[in-house]
């Protein structure tokens, strides 16, 4: 999987390319906590090029909601679809997220 | 018929060969392998997360328009029965209760993908089973 990461007035942006597998939700998760550690805590993460994610990532992104939502931030996930958004709404995570086009 | 037996010995080795698996996959479901992809690796990595195995079975099997996988690891399993027995009784519900945790929902996942999963009384031992819908002319 690819990543991409940026921060930009304050919400940082996170592009996903690819399967998101328990490796790759580890990383993920890392590279989120090196931006919450420095306090920013507004994620962005476009979502419309990954093909596949399990509970490993699923697992990650509530981890990193909570470390946001407690902060006073939050997760929006941009352009999930296909079987990932399937998975989002068959967990009932899109009612924990916020969802974008 | 199409069947795959591997063993493996840890999860490094079920990655190396998860292209193939996932080829054969594709080739059976079309689009829809990804969802059985997932399924397939929920039970995968509950079978390798064990703590007393070090040995896992994954079989694949396709034969009159069901497809069947069975991974089996070589543990002393879990107590199945409790967790199948809670998610027959709360249904979807289960996920709301779960929706802050960060672990907990492959069970789940692997019931609501496949038509039917079946596990051993020792809980080290799972069979998913999806009924394929044929197109005409195919």
């Amino acid at each position: 999987m690819k990543m991409n990461s940026k921060l930009e007035n304050g919400v940082v942006y996170l592009e996903l390319d690819g399967k998101i597998y328990i490796e790759q939700s580890a990383l993920l998760r890392e590279e989120m906590t090196s931006y919450t550690k420095k306090d920013h805590f507004e994620f962005v993460i476009d979502m419309s090029k990954v093909s596949y994610i399990d509970s490993s990532g699923l697992g990650a992104l509530v981890g990193m909601h909570k470390k946001a939502a407690s902060n006073g931030g939050s997760v929006v996930l941009k352009g999930l679809t296909g079987p990932v958004k399937q998975l989002f709404e068959l967990t009932k995570l899109t009612s924990i997220f916020k969802i974008e086009e | 018929m199409i069947q795959i037996k591997v063993t493996c010995e840890n999860r490094d080795v079920f990655y190396k060969i998860k292209d193939m698996i996932n080829l054969c996959l594709e080739n059976i479901l079309k689009d829809d392998y990804i969802l059985v992809e997932v399924a397939l690796n929920e039970a995968a990595n509950n079978a390798f997360e064990s703590t007393t195995a070090d040995l896992v079975e994954i079989d694949i099997t396709y034969v009159d328009n069901t497809l069947t996988i069975r991974v089996k690891d070589n543990g002393n399993g879990f107590d199945v029965g409790d967790k199948v027995k809670e998610m027959d009784e709360k249904k979807d519900d289960i996920m709301v209760e779960k929706l802050f945790d960060e672990s907990g929902r492959g069970l789940f996942m692997m019931q609501q993908i496949m038509d039917k999963i079946e596990y051993n009384e020792k809980g080290n031992e799972v069979v998913l089973i999806k009924n394929i819908n044929v197109q005409e002319g195919e």
